[in-house]
């Protein structure tokens, strides 16, 4: 390109561009239609890099619920702030002249499969919302200087960055000076913080919260109105009925007497072919993409997803239970409304021979191993109301089918067996900066992987 | 098609999801005819009231994006005449031309362009990536980066330049070898 029409687009764009400039600019685009359509790219690329920046610099805001915001048409102050919280018209927001609120910031991310309307990608902050951490561990660092590591499956309430409402899950905080009077709300009771490190464990069902100080010193709130200051290494139950100390620290609760779990990723052994084997134009690696079009129309942007685990360092006799865990999302192609409500999926089995060996990169449709060929592990289903949600995939067949496994690696496709028009469904690959990728959890009946291995 | 006939019609909610989902693709179009994103930003908020108003006009979702382009055009002609006497910006002859080959453009390019751009971020450090977004945060930002770093906002521009080169290239190469 030539420097000069560059160097007028960015005067331009950064407005910093003199009247006589931007006459000039316009007279090489009106006879120029090439240089129109470079502009054109340049204020999308403006609109995407203005986007990222304002995220990145927090300014965006997110909505817990896009639905409960949506006001009364007839209050259009209201209606600018609802747009401003939900649309993520940043302008609207400053408008109102609010700055949206923010917590903190989610520090790491350890195959954190999350189910949020809110970023969760490390690095992102986070705002007041509902967390769910279906699998993986994750560190939230708030901005009060009080840090929560969360191991899923765990939901959360962020409220600010000074009180969670605990649903359900384990995790561990810490909390210095500078929080010191950090709030976790339990559905049995609260606890308070006054500088310490401590543990919570709290099941889904009604069998009662652990609380267990590692150091410092915290007050529990029961819901009856009992207080209990616990020090280090005291730990306490508490329940719907009572609120009870107890000084043994190694009775943590959830982490210890949890299950023996082993989880896998892809380790980038995944990838997608498309009909067309237009491999550039209509795949991304950021998605496992999935489509199956009707009958009378053409398949070439039918599209299948192929993943694998590398499951050579596993005793396969030892496993108990299986659950194959992929994050659906959007993928930005197609319309969502001219899918059936509800469209079906297969995971299938490939082979456990040379029909597993396809390749990640540039593998060609005919190529690629076939659904008439492989064995229906699971079947699921996807509303189309819903692009981003939790599959967790744990049959019987698939339990079979990794332990019979002979090569060393267990190969997957999926397939949509709902014929539809153009949408085409995704599922996160291991690439996606967003959700995680997919994830193999192995339980095993007793501590079981080759000695030396660390899973 | 028959799945859309028995569609109850569009309600607040899908109004905000088609919103959300649209919305960087009229940001983009609207900044692609008008001189600031200060201009940008008033006429998305006065084309989202009408857009909001008027939603009954609207039969399907499929049709939000070109519908909401049309409602957004129309606004930004109404600036173009409202700010006329305010300097320069492009002619009425040009911002029609632009209008018409941007109603056009291919979304799913667009997506793919983003993701693109999105991963190639990734690969500057920090402190670029902040000089990359610095003209988006502000009118001074540039300035007060300058000052901080003791240099001049000269050479910053002359760096973000040789940066967005850099972004250019790298989202080509990645559209071109995926």
């Amino acid at each position: 390109m030539n420097p000069e029409n560059q160097e007028l687009f960015d005067l331009y764009f950064q407005g910093r561009a003199s009247d006589e400039q931007i006459a000039e600019l316009e007279q090489r685009m009106l006879a120029n239609p090439g240089l129109r359509k470079q502009y054109l790219d340049e204020a999308m690329t403006e609109a995407d890099l203005r986007n990222f920046a304002l995220r990145e610099d927090n300014v965006v805001p997110i909505s817990p619920s896009v639905g409960s915001l949506v006001p009364k048409p007839n209050n259009r102050r209201l209606f600018v702030a609802a747009l401003g919280a939900a649309a993520a018209v940043v302008v609207l927001a400053s408008l109102i002249g609010q700055k949206p609120a923010t917590a903190g910031k989610i520090l790491s991310s350890e195959l954190a499969g999350w189910q949020s309307n809110q970023p969760t990608i490390e690095g992102a902050a986070f705002g007041p919302g509902t967390y769910v951490l279906q699998t993986g561990v994750a560190t939230l660092g708030f901005h009060s200087g009080a840090e929560m590591v969360l191991e899923g499956p765990a939901q959360i309430e962020v409220v600010s960055e000074m009180r969670v409402i605990f649903d359900y899950g384990n995790a561990s905080f810490h909390v210095p000076e500078s929080a010191v009077g950090f709030q976790v709300d339990t559905r049995y009771g609260n606890v308070v913080d006054h500088g310490t490190r401590f543990s919570l464990s709290l099941g889904q069902d009604d069998e009662g919260a652990r609380v267990a100080v590692l150091d410092g010193e915290v007050a529990v709130h029961h819901s009856s109105g009992e207080v209990k200051h616990l020090f280090t290494d005291e730990s306490a139950r508490m329940d719907e009925e009572e609120l009870r100390a107890s000084s043994d620290p190694t009775a943590e609760g959830g982490l210890a007497i949890r299950e023996p779990v082993m989880i896998l990723g892809t380790e980038g052994r995944e990838t997608s072919v498309v009909y067309s084997n237009l491999r550039k134009q209509k795949l991304s690696s950021d998605f496992l993409m999935v489509k199956q079009v009707k009958k009378r129309q053409s398949p070439h942007v039918n599209r299948r997803a192929l993943l694998a685990f590398d499951v050579s360092k596993i005793d396969l006799a030892k496993i108990a239970e299986a659950r194959l865990i992929l994050n659906a999302v959007p993928t930005g192609l197609g319309m969502v409304t001219d899918m059936p409500k509800v469209s079906e999926f297969g995971l299938y089995g490939i082979p456990d021979d040379e029909r597993e060996n396809w390749p990640e990169e540039g593998l060609r449709w005919e190529d690629a191993p076939k659904v008439e060929e492989s064995t229906r592990l699971a079947a699921f289903s996807m509303q189309r109301a819903e692009q981003r949600s939790v599959v967790t995939l744990n049959s019987q067949e698939l339990l079979a089918f990794l332990k019979t496994d002979q090569s060393g690696e267990v190969g997957f496709m999926i397939h949509c067996e709902t014929p539809g028009a153009t949408l085409v469904h995704g599922f996160a690959s291991s690439l996606h900066r967003e959700a995680a990728g997919p994830v193999l959890e192995l339980v095993m009946n007793e501590a079981s992987h080759t000695p030396g291995d660390e899973f | 098609m028959a799945e859309n006939q028995d569609q109850p019609k569009l309600n607040e909610a899908d109004f905000m999801r088609l919103l959300l989902q649209h919305e960087n693709a009229l940001r983009a179009f609207a900044r692609s005819l008008l001189p600031s994103w200060d201009a940008v930003d008033d006429v998305i908020q006065d084309a989202s009231v009408i857009m909001w108003q008027k939603l009954g006009q609207l039969e399907e979702e499929e049709g939000f994006l070109p519908w909401g382009k049309v409602i957004v055009r129309f606004h930004c002609f109404r600036y173009h005449e409202q700010k006329k006497k305010k300097g320069a910006s492009f002619s009425h002859e040009l911002v029609s031309i632009l209008a018409d080959e941007a109603e056009k453009i291919d979304e799913v390019a667009h997506a793919s362009r983003r993701r693109a751009l999105e991963t190639c971020l990734l690969k500057l450090s920090e402190p670029e990536r902040e000089l990359v977004f610095a003209p988006y945060l502000g009118h001074g930002r540039i300035t007060e980066l300058a000052e901080l770093g003791g240099t001049s906002a000269n050479a910053l521009y002359k760096k973000l330049g040789r940066l967005r080169d850099r972004l250019r290239n790298c989202v080509q190469n990645r559209l071109a070898h995926p």
